[in-house]
């Protein structure tokens, strides 16, 4: 029954992945009629091709579940199980420091965002975090502050680096 | 001409600048490649916006040696704490880690490091030496032949990558769509730009190979829990090897060596092909094969040699046909790309300055790489105890700030995070991003040169089989699309048994 699931899952996972790649090249194929057909030609080729190989991956998943059914769980099985949830909030607090950077400022968004994803992922003590999230700031400015003269939002900080 | 170039690529590389880039590259690649988990190519992207205030040949020599140094350094973890540093070392394992077991660590790490040197050696005379001559070659095609380069290079690259052939095509032909977004260059009118003005000079190939590449590393880090890891902790013995140790493996060094140069040659292969192939050969060739995967010398030597040797080799297609041999060399083209040099032909002639600079400066690597082994491996046991969860997050808030500072656009960080989480699913799913990365840079050359050839040919396609040149190429590429087929493996299965059958 697990073996199921997990076929059921591997074919569901491409499904949704061809599903995406169709949406993608629907979008240029028919976005294309709208243009110079020389402009159109090279990415409604490019589209259909999609199509073909989303198809074919489709197929390919259904028949590797067909052949993996009845055979004993692989060691892919038995790997350490991913943490879901764990991922999950990894990638929106990377969108919500993304997010931040040009309101708050990149060097208030920056040790922030070390600080707190140290803690959430308990990496280290909340000191070690601050001493490694300033360290690190400290050296992004010097090399793309200083030695690469980029202009970061300063946001919240703004005033006191005109200082 | 091509002699004049090379003295100008000699002269270039000796210059205090780039000699210091190159020293700095082939450390920052030692070190990097010494954290478990983390790889060259990631490493490169992260750090190609900080070679945009550089002059190009200065840039592009400093990625390249982070490359070539990033390849020993894999080693360094490998032998150490059992883990490959980069893909490249994982056969390093198998005779590196029970050398170390027995007390023999700075022997294991010296084998490497020669092995390294030598094959990086072999790798970067043959690059001296070939691509010039096919660039040479390169600059003759026109656009149909330009045309099926491409196709060549994406149907190599999409078939051969590894896991499904279907995959990897598919990864390729993204790229290709991606590549299609602003402006056209024929026509000038913007394409699939969704009427956003940040769109209309294409998807920067450098914030989306950030995201492909550091992301889903990132992520992978933090994914499942950190388990005990089994390590050396400290080197007693002497890394620095006397030469009568060193003598009885060079012929493994050479053979090794040319293994890892003809497969970086191949789009699609790269150190992690090499070095298995490598590893089985020596194992071959050994009369003692017993010893393999107990601490056998040779069966370090040989992947270690061979996997230096790929850089080189995979820059031969880069550098000649603008066909990048590996996810690596993709992003090196994508470094050459911030500095508006395009890939192509035009690379050992408009280009030669940086272009030769480059060839030289991968054979000074190898130097820097010998002297900086030598003095900072020992060092370097610190950095394989880094915790992969402080990494992943220096690593986002790089990504952040590396596609940023290619336009000052935090547009370009969002489509950077967005490419991230395309990358991610595409590696949970198994379906490559190397080819994703050609072709994006190979896409515009495609369609370009499409154009061209059917304006030449009054509409007809015939005139890419009836250009000799250009009907082998497809040739070729469609013999490559055919042997990734189930049907192909299917037929050489049964020819295999066929064939035992009648002769048991």
């Amino acid at each position: 029954m697990p073996q199921e699931v997990t076929d059921l899952g591997h074919v569901l996972k491409h499904g949704l992945f061809a599903v995406f790649t169709f949406i993608l090249a629907g979008y240029f194929f028919f976005k294309g009629y709208s243009m110079p057909s020389s402009a159109a030609l090279f990415p409604q080729l490019v589209a259909g091709l999609v199509f073909l190989l989303s198809g074919a991956m489709v197929f390919q998943s259904l028949r590797e579940a067909k052949n993996r059914s009845g055979e004993p769980a692989s060691g892919a099985a038995v790997e350490q199980k991913i943490h879901v949830p764990r991922v999950i909030l990894f990638t929106a607090l990377i969108a919500l420091y993304i997010f931040l950077i040009p309101r708050i400022g990149y060097f208030v968004a920056t040790p922030l965002f070390m600080v707190v994803m140290y803690m959430f992922l308990r990496a280290i003590g909340f000191f070690r975090a601050i001493l490694i999230s300033l360290g690190f700031s400290v050296f992004i400015y010097f090399l793309f502050i200083w030695f690469l003269k980029l202009p970061i939002p300063m946001g919240l900080l703004e005033r006191f680096f005109e200082v | 001409m091509i002699v004049d170039n090379i003295l100008l690529g000699l002269s270039s590389v000796f210059t205090g600048y780039n000699m210091l880039a190159v020293a700095a590259g082939t450390g920052l690649g030692l070190v990097v490649g010494a954290m478990p988990g983390l790889s060259a190519t990631m490493a490169i992207a992260l750090l190609v916006p900080v070679t945009f205030v550089m002059p190009p040949e200065t840039g592009i020599s400093m990625l390249a040696s982070i490359y070539m140094g990033a390849m020993y350094g894999g080693s360094i973890a490998a032998i150490l704490v059992r883990t490959p540093g980069t893909p490249a070392a994982a056969a390093t394992i198998m005779d590196g880690y029970p050398m170390a077991q027995k007390g023999e660590a700075g022997r294991a790490l010296g084998i490497s490091l020669t092995a390294s040197f030598f094959g990086g050696l072999i790798s970067s005379v043959f690059l001296l030496t070939i691509a010039p001559v096919l660039g040479g070659i390169a600059v003759m095609f026109g656009p149909v032949e330009l045309f099926s380069v491409a196709v060549l290079g994406m149907t190599i690259i999409g078939s051969l990558s590894q896991g499904s052939a279907i995959k990897g095509l598919l990864a390729g032909a993204i790229g290709l769509l991606f590549s299609t977004v602003g402006m056209d260059s024929i026509t000038g009118i913007p394409r699939f730009t969704l009427g956003n003005i940040n769109l209309f000079s294409g998807i920067p190939f450098t914030v989306a190979l950030i995201g492909l590449f550091s992301i889903p590393q990132a992520i992978r880090l933090i994914e499942r829990d950190e388990g005990a890891v089994e390590r050396i902790n400290s080197i007693t013995d002497r890394i620095l090897l006397p030469w009568k140790e060193i003598r009885p493996l060079i012929p493994t060094f050479i053979r090794s060596g040319l293994i890892g140069v003809f497969t970086g040659i191949i789009p699609g292969t790269g150190g992690d092909t090499a070095c298995w192939f490598a590893y089985n050969e020596a194992k071959r060739f050994s009369d003692d094969k017993e010893s393999f995967g107990k601490g056998n010398p040779y069966g370090l030597a040989a992947p270690e040699a061979a996997n230096n040797a790929v850089v080189g080799g995979a820059l031969i297609p880069t550098i000649s046909l603008g066909i990048p041999g590996s996810s690596s060399t993709a992003v090196l083209l994508g470094g050459l790309m911030i500095h508006g040099i395009m890939p192509g032909p035009t690379l050992m002639t408009e280009y030669a300055g940086v272009t030769y600079t480059l060839l030289w400066a991968i054979l000074l690597s190898n130097f820097f790489m010998l002297a900086e082994g030598i003095v900072f491996t020992k060092a370097c046991i610190f950095v394989t105890r880094i915790s992969n969860r402080i990494l992943s997050v220096a690593i986002v808030v790089l990504c952040v700030i590396g596609s940023f500072a290619i336009n000052n656009s935090f547009f370009e960080v969002g489509l950077m995070f967005a490419f991230g989480i395309l990358g991610y699913f595409m590696d949970k799913l198994k379906i490559p991003v190397a080819p994703l990365v050609v072709g994006l840079i190979l896409g515009r050359m495609l369609d370009v040169s499409l154009h061209q050839s059917l304006l030449m040919s009054q509409g007809s396609w015939m005139i890419f089989l009836t250009n000799p040149i250009s009907a082998v190429l497809l040739t070729i590429a469609f013999f490559s699309l055919i042997q990734s087929t189930p049907m192909y493996t299917r037929w050489r299965t049964s020819r295999k048994k066929s064939r035992e059958k009648n002769n048991p």
